[in-house]
């Protein structure tokens, strides 16, 4: 068989021909869960369409409305930014601390590390369901707990202005997940004698910190605060499932309400503009901090 | 241990001190959730709805955990997820492990190019894609059916799974390729006889994320399906949420059965999970 | 050892997920009985039980099974949708969305020809039920139950405020003058109880309980009669929106939103805690207050109207029932449809239920059960006034929007004038209506709604 192929497509052709059979899957799947939704929802953007009936092309029509007549896009882009910026560096940073808390070699570390990561595994509809039990304004735990101190309790997920600060500080119950044990990796990483040549200039632990720690690691957190904000961006389940765009569309992030768009009110059209929208903020926000990264990150042996 | 008590000794001491009684406490208020959740699911829909806090339930009230299967057909639900994940983690497990081996162990002009391409699609948005995907399983005829859920895992299973396993394979020694070509291998043979059977570990750690990824994953339900008796745990429970009257007790009690399978597979094979997410935070 | 387990581990592991995969996955149903069957989805209720109708049906002839599916309100909309492009969707659905959303976007399936068939007489529901369901000179659906409406008012704080209690308002200028006597302000100005809000539903800003039946009242309809333009700036609307800014001219605004935000659910419901003493509202409240204030007297009359003899006019959401398109058994689904709507059906479904959803059936309305209780009859008769709140039904969500949650607290506010808010809503919804309207025409260039299949 191999001699048969060799010599009608010569000997590099057939590895070639064998690795594109590997590749197949991928590329097939590439082909029609990849670009042919891409090009598809492109052309979408540029109509009316519900599923239901056939599409109309209307042009920039959709993109017009959204970025001109729509009053949640802008709100819904408010609404993911706010959860963006305060959630990402709370993120970071608190997956950074507990790692060097654990970083301690104290006894019983797999046990704590055991306590910490679950809650980064189980899924976000159960987190969500936990958490509206917890945010619960009259019975919850919170709430109950404040009252235990006489502190009283704002309404959480029933109020505007509580809503987001709720869903940010629900996402910190997860940052002992794997970006917090790729930190640990990472401090572990570190070589002791770097420490100690601070020790011995005199240095205390915020000079340890700003000049060995963080420059070290800043590819390892520059990468996932990247990801972290992709992934931010994208924040979806909870809303939908615990306040559903509310109170007075306070926690209406972005993919909420192309979903609403797309599933409620039918507009597959106007729904694939503002999915394209997203792409290109997406795009930008990456673009701008990978800029923004050659100016705080230390790659060793490199800049 | 009675050395002398410096000052840096005594310095020391106390930082461990420190740390470790911020690390119980920390640990504790992670566990407070939890407990509540358990706490919750063990008392009737009256006891919940007090204000006092009560932690131990007065009654153990075990019978949450038969009701439930009352109220909603969790059952049912349990065994879709079940059935869905475990093709899905099947189907990811064959294809990303056949790509990974053409971009690590084969050699082919483009290669890295088209590698990435693969690590780009990391990058896409799923909005982007959702609504023609939704139009693609509808004019197939697939959509209220599982087959979304479950054919895409069979094309690739994922960029980022393709990428795991892509460095493992890296990792095997060339002879072992070379020899096994000399002796007139087949690039199957020896993706299926040697490869394999040695990145057990990294498939271990793929099966498991995959477990998890499909097992939480809540959207392709949600769009995909809409016939009650189809759903899996992950929708089943959304729905129940938000009825007329939330039933709290029994939402912790579903929220407990559906987290119980993961926890339970954490306790077993916590290397591979750690591993897993160790291994995403190695850039090449 | 540890080897050992896992090793166990993963057999009995792979054993249950053949045992799933081979066992688990869902089977179609398949019945051998001979019978037609079919699924009904609807919304569920307070209560979790299976709709009257549907068992009457069942017991009573043995060709047909329905089979009742309950769906979640949050849901139904995507469920629905999902099921309807898939090509496999339930026979038949019950919904309270405007009927106009699903009927113009071809998902249901016109009724004509069974009415035809059958003779059947769709007189027999309140004219502004039937209305709505109506989409480009077809039938689209038949009204299954709704809510009426009328003017609660109570009793005590009528005495307490020197007002006869058998003497409630008929005209809103009288509505004015009682709602002035009932109001109790203290000393610091903060508000103990008001006569009546304008612009309060039971737990929201809104527009209807107003602004909108007045509008009805002067004949208003908000939208021109071949429904392509949008006239939400008709003088009379604005009128009536202008009444409420001159009612809270009286009041210190901040001091009503904080008297509103004690409100709450059931027990905390404004007019149920007695802590304002008119109110308009649906027959639910009645129920409530039979449930938590029975102790509470209080009476129900007639919306207030303009002038005396004037035209009362009242808001009349309905449930209905429909078949979506490509329905598996139309005929089958009709006759159910048929069956439940009938008066004596629908006064025994009544009995059934905690829910006291009013019959859409006029003839049902016309039952002793209705005429000889004092309060029943009264909505009953409101019923006869009822408009459809699907004011523009094409941009139906918009048009809810933009008033009910945006204008109500900006013209209060003096934020903005009402002309202001009403160019700007008027704006807004033609917008959205145009189009749909472009799209409708579009499609039925190329689809159309023959009763058989459908070209797409």
């Amino acid at each position: 068989m191999r001699s048969l192929v060799d010599k009608i497509l010569g000997p590099h052709r057939h590895d070639t021909l064998i690795a594109w059979l590997f590749v197949a899957p991928w590329a097939i799947g590439f082909l029609i869960f990849g670009l042919y939704p891409i090009v598809m929802s492109l052309y979408y953007s540029l109509c009316q369409y519900d599923v239901l009936r056939v599409p109309r092309f209307i042009g920039l029509e959709n993109y017009q409305a959204l970025l001109f007549e729509d009053p949640y896009f802008w709100k819904s882009l408010w609404n993911t930014l706010y959860y963006v910026v305060f959630r990402t560096p709370l993120s970071i940073f608190g997956s950074l601390f507990l790692a060097s808390l654990l970083n301690q070699q104290l006894k019983g570390m797999p046990i704590f590390r055991t306590i910490f990561f679950i809650p980064s595994i189980i899924s976000g509809v159960v987190l969500s369901v936990i958490w509206l039990w917890m945010f619960n304004p009259e019975y919850g735990l919170i709430n109950s707990g404040l009252a235990f101190f006489g502190l009283p309790g704002p309404l959480w997920l029933q109020s505007a202005s509580w809503s987001k600060p709720a869903l940010v500080l629900m996402s910190l119950w997860t940052v002992g997940g794997g970006r917090m044990l790729v930190f640990l990796a990472a401090l572990q990483g570190i070589p002791k004698h770097l420490y100690e040549a601070v020790e011995l200039e005199g240095g205390g632990w915020w000079t340890k910190f700003r000049h060995v720690t963080l420059p070290l690691i800043s590819p390892i957190l520059f990468l996932w605060t990247v990801m972290e904000v992709i992934f931010s961006m994208q924040v979806f389940v909870e809303a939908y499932i615990m306040t559903n765009g509310g109170p007075a569309n306070s926690t209406l992030f972005f993919n909420l309400h192309l979903y609403n768009k797309s599933f409620n009110d039918f507009q597959m059209g106007y729904a694939s503009a503002m999915a394209w929208l997203l792409l290109v903020i997406t795009l930008a926000v990456t673009w701008f901090q990978f800029r923004l990264s050659r100016r705080m990150v230390y790659y060793e042996g490199g800049n | 241990m009675f050395t002398t008590l410096s000052a840096p000794r005594v310095w020391k001491l106390t930082k461990r001190a420190l740390a470790y009684l911020f690390v119980s406490s920390s640990a504790l208020l992670f566990l407070i959730p939890f407990l509540w959740m358990l706490s919750s699911s063990l008392q009737t829909e009256q006891e919940i709805a007090t204000t006092d806090m009560r932690w131990i339930p007065e009654t153990f009230h075990w019978e949450n955990y038969v009701n439930v299967f009352e109220a909603m057909p969790l059952w049912t639900y349990f065994q879709n997820s079940i059935f869905v994940t475990s093709l899905f983690i099947l189907g990811t497990l064959l294809s990303a492990s056949l790509v990974a081996y053409a971009f690590s162990v084969l050699r082919w002009p483009g290669r890295d190019k088209v590698f990435i391409l693969v690590l780009a699609t990391m990058m896409l948005p799923m909005q982007v894609t959702m609504i023609p995907i939704f139009v693609l399983y509808k004019n197939l005829g697939w959509l209220n059916t599982f087959k979304p859920l479950i054919v895409p895992a069979f094309f690739g299973g994922g960029a980022f799974n393709i990428f795991l396993l892509r460095q493992f394979f890296l990792t095997i020694p060339r002879e072992l390729f070379d020899s096994a070509r000399i002796d007139g291998c087949s690039e199957f043979q020896i993706y299926w006889r040697i490869v394999l059977p040695l990145a057990k570990p990294a498939l271990a750690t793929v099966g498991i994320m995959t477990f998890l990824f499909t097992w939480n994953d809540f959207l392709g339900p949600l769009i995909y399906l809409s016939d009650k008796m189809k759903s899996t745990m992950a929708l089943g429970i959304v729905m129940f949420v938000g009825q007329h009257k939330t039933e709290w007790a029994l939402l912790m009690v579903a929220s407990v059965i559906m987290m119980l399978p993961v926890i339970l597979l954490f306790f077993f094979f916590q290397r591979y999970f750690i591993r897993g997410f160790m291994m995403s935070g190695i850039k090449g | 050892m540890r080897e050992w387990i896992i090793r166990a581990g993963y057999v009995v592991g792979l054993g249950a997920i053949l045992a799933f995969v081979f066992l688990g996955a869902p089977k179609e149903v398949v019945y051998t009985d001979g019978k037609i069957h079919f699924d009904y989805w609807y919304n569920v209720g307070q209560e979790d039980v299976i709709p009257w109708p549907v068992i009457a049906f069942n017991a009573s002839q043995d060709r047909i099974v329905v089979h009742p599916v309950a769906i979640p309100w949050q849901e139904s909309e995507k469920k629905i949708l999902t099921a309807v492009i898939s090509g496999d969707p339930p026979s038949l659905v019950s919904q309270f969305v405007p009927l106009v959303k699903w009927a113009s976007r071809m998902a249901l399936r016109p009724l004509d020809n069974f009415i035809t068939q059958d003779n059947f007489d769709t007189g027999i529901f309140f004219p502004a039920l039937m209305d709505e369901m109506m989409y480009m000179d077809r039938v689209f659906g038949l009204p299954q139950a709704t809510a009426a409406y009328a003017l609660y008012y109570n009793k005590d704080i009528f005495r307490e405020a020197g007002l006869d209690p058998e003497q409630p308002p008929r005209t809103w200028d009288e509505l004015i003058q009682a709602a002035h006597a009932i109001d109790s302000i203290d000393a610091d100005g903060r508000i103990q109880r008001m006569g009546y809000l304008p612009d309060w539903d039971n737990l929201l800003p809104s527009i209807m309980q107003t602004s909108l039946l007045m509008a009805w009242e002067l004949g208003a309809t908000l939208l021109s009669d071949d429904g392509r333009t949008a006239e939400l700036d008709d003088p009379r609307f604005a009128k009536s929106l202008q009444w409420i800014v001159d009612y809270y001219d009286d009041y210190d605004i901040k001091r009503v939103r904080a008297f509103r935000g004690t409100f709450g659910y059931d027990t905390q419901h404004c007019f149920i805690s007695e802590k304002v003493g008119m109110f308009i509202g649906s027959n639910f409240i009645m129920d409530n207050l039979q449930r938590y204030r029975p102790d509470l007297d209080y009476g129900v009359t007639t919306i207030p109207t303009h002038e005396l003899g004037g035209p009362t006019a009242s808001p009349a959401g309905v449930f209905w029932y429909a078949i979506p398109r490509n329905a598996p058994e139309a005929e089958a689904a009709w006759e159910f449809m048929a069956y439940s709507t009938q008066a004596e059906i629908q006064l025994e479904a009544m009995q059934h239920t905690k829910e006291n959803l009013f019959p859409s059936n006029r003839i049902a309305a016309q039952d002793p059960i209705f005429q000889d209780d004092p309060y029943m009859k009264i909505f009953a008769n409101q019923m006869n006034h009822a408009h459809s709140p699907a004011v523009v039904p094409l941009a139906h969500e918009v048009f809810w929007r933009e008033l009910n949650m945006n204008a109500v607290d900006l013209i209060i506010d003096k934020t903005k004038t009402v002309q202001e808010v009403l160019d700007l809503a008027n704006a807004q919804v033609q917008r959205e209506l145009s189009a749909a309207l472009e799209y409708q025409d579009y499609v039925l260039s190329i689809m159309h709604f023959e009763t058989e299949e459908e070209t797409p």
